[in-house]
């Protein structure tokens, strides 16, 4: 081996970590052992570079570094595991909202339950020799405080009813002599123009007239809607204040 | 719960490289709190991408090599003003027959002015575990380039460290070259 392909051969033959095929490295070596020149040169390259070596790598551990790794690691594998478990909560919500309210549509879906009680309660109002405070103690039980017309022919009552009329709930009482029948409705003043619906609409039609009459104190009108062919029903007596026919 | 085999895998990483990867750090960044910050990062990101380290035995290039490009990206935010260009700097004298131990301070005071480009590699090759191809691949440049920088560093570095000896000796021909 001739000193120029020793020299180009050095940087490969580094002690703790050679380069170099076995063959060429034991070249480089038996001519490094001869050569007066490139000998103590590559004694030198190898004494600098053991001692920067060894420089390179003293250099003290902070106490307790290992330790701080293994935490930090166990903090960020944590907060990456909520971030994770946090982005498929999303999902995991919609999900649930979808079927909470499928579930809530299925729900409401099923038919009701009947209350029979409940109905023959509420809408039957059938009343035994019915007097006006009777009728009216029906209807407070039921959230509605009224004043049953005085001078009606209760020998006509048949029963009465809650109705609701523009959103609020009124008082409906049925009257009949078996041939023909009336309607009364009970309409506070208060909640209703009742004057305004007899001068601006028409008070009769195919099968039915319209009256309306008022208690005393004026804070009830009753509209009276007459059903049947013939003589309507006298449910009031002729001298009771009226509008209408 | 996680994954208790990947858990251990990055435990098992951290104790067998995290001396030597501070000790990198150290001497890329030349501070002990950049250094610790480098390595706890370079193992979170360890952690967070284990899946990619298809070899096991790579394990260390691949922390070096993620422990250097959270350095670069550290530089490249902080844009240090430091660093001379070694092409000011020209021949170097023979050193003494009798070297003296060198002083990791000076050391790192030494590589500290060196260019990033500069200071990897001969930071790598004297940690002695790394081929001039690990180092390549782990810069990214020819196995030629980086034999190159390697002289020229470590040109600088005997300048900086060894007291030059009272007679030059004769030229090596590897020592004059301009960095």
């Amino acid at each position: 081996m001739d000193c120029k392909t020793a020299r180009q051969m050095l940087d490969f033959a580094r002690p703790r970590r050679p380069e170099l095929e076995t063959a060429d490295l034991e070249a480089l070596e038996s001519h490094l052992a001869d050569c007066p020149e490139c000998g103590p040169l590559a004694q030198t390259e190898r004494q600098i570079d053991s001692r920067l070596s060894r420089a390179m790598q003293t250099l003290p551990i902070p106490e307790d570094l290992h330790n701080r790794l293994l935490t930090k690691l166990e903090t960020e594998r944590r907060s990456r595991n909520w971030k994770r478990r946090r982005w498929l909560a999303l999902p995991a919500a919609a999900a649930a909202l979808l079927l909470a309210t499928w579930l809530g549509l299925n729900w409401f879906a099923k038919p009701s339950h009947i209350s029979v009680d409940e109905l023959a309660d509420v809408d039957y109002g059938k009343l035994i020799n019915p007097r006006p405070e009777m009728v009216e103690d029906y209807f407070r039980a039921r959230g509605i405080v009224t004043v049953a017309p005085a001078n009606a022919n209760y020998a006509f009552f048949s029963e009465c009813y809650v109705e609701s009329l523009e959103g609020k709930r009124i008082a409906k009482l049925v009257f009949t002599d078996g041939k023909s029948s009336a309607r009364v409705y009970i309409l506070p003043t208060k909640d209703f123009d009742v004057a305004e619906a007899a001068r601006n609409q028409p008070m009769d039609g195919s099968g039915w007239k319209a009256k309306i009459w008022f208690d005393p104190s004026g804070k009830y009108g009753y509209l009276v809607i007459y059903l049947g062919e013939g003589e309507p029903l006298k449910v009031f007596p002729p001298t009771s204040p009226q509008l209408g026919i | 719960m996680g994954f208790p085999g990947r858990q251990a895998s990055v435990q098992s990483l951290v104790n067998d490289h995290y001396e030597a990867l501070y000790r990198y750090a150290y001497r890329l960044s030349g501070r002990a709190t950049d250094a610790e910050d480098l390595v706890q990062e370079t193992f979170c990101k360890a952690q967070e991408k284990l899946s990619q380290l298809r070899e096991p035995e790579r394990a260390k290039a691949w922390l070096f090599s993620i422990l250097r490009n959270g350095y670069l990206h550290r530089l490249r935010a902080s844009q240090h003003p430091r660093m001379l260009t070694l092409e000011e700097i020209h021949d170097f004298p023979e050193p003494a027959e009798n070297l003296p131990e060198v002083e990791p301070e000076k050391l790192q005071q030494a590589l500290n002015e060196l260019p990033e480009v500069f200071r990897t590699p001969v930071i790598m090759f004297y940690f002695e575990e790394f081929s001039y191809r690990d180092i390549a691949e782990q810069m990214e440049v020819p196995i030629g380039t980086v034999m190159s920088r390697l002289a020229r560093a470590k040109a600088f570095l005997r300048d900086r460290l060894f007291p030059p000896a009272p007679v030059a000796a004769e030229s090596r021909g590897r020592t004059s070259h301009g960095l």
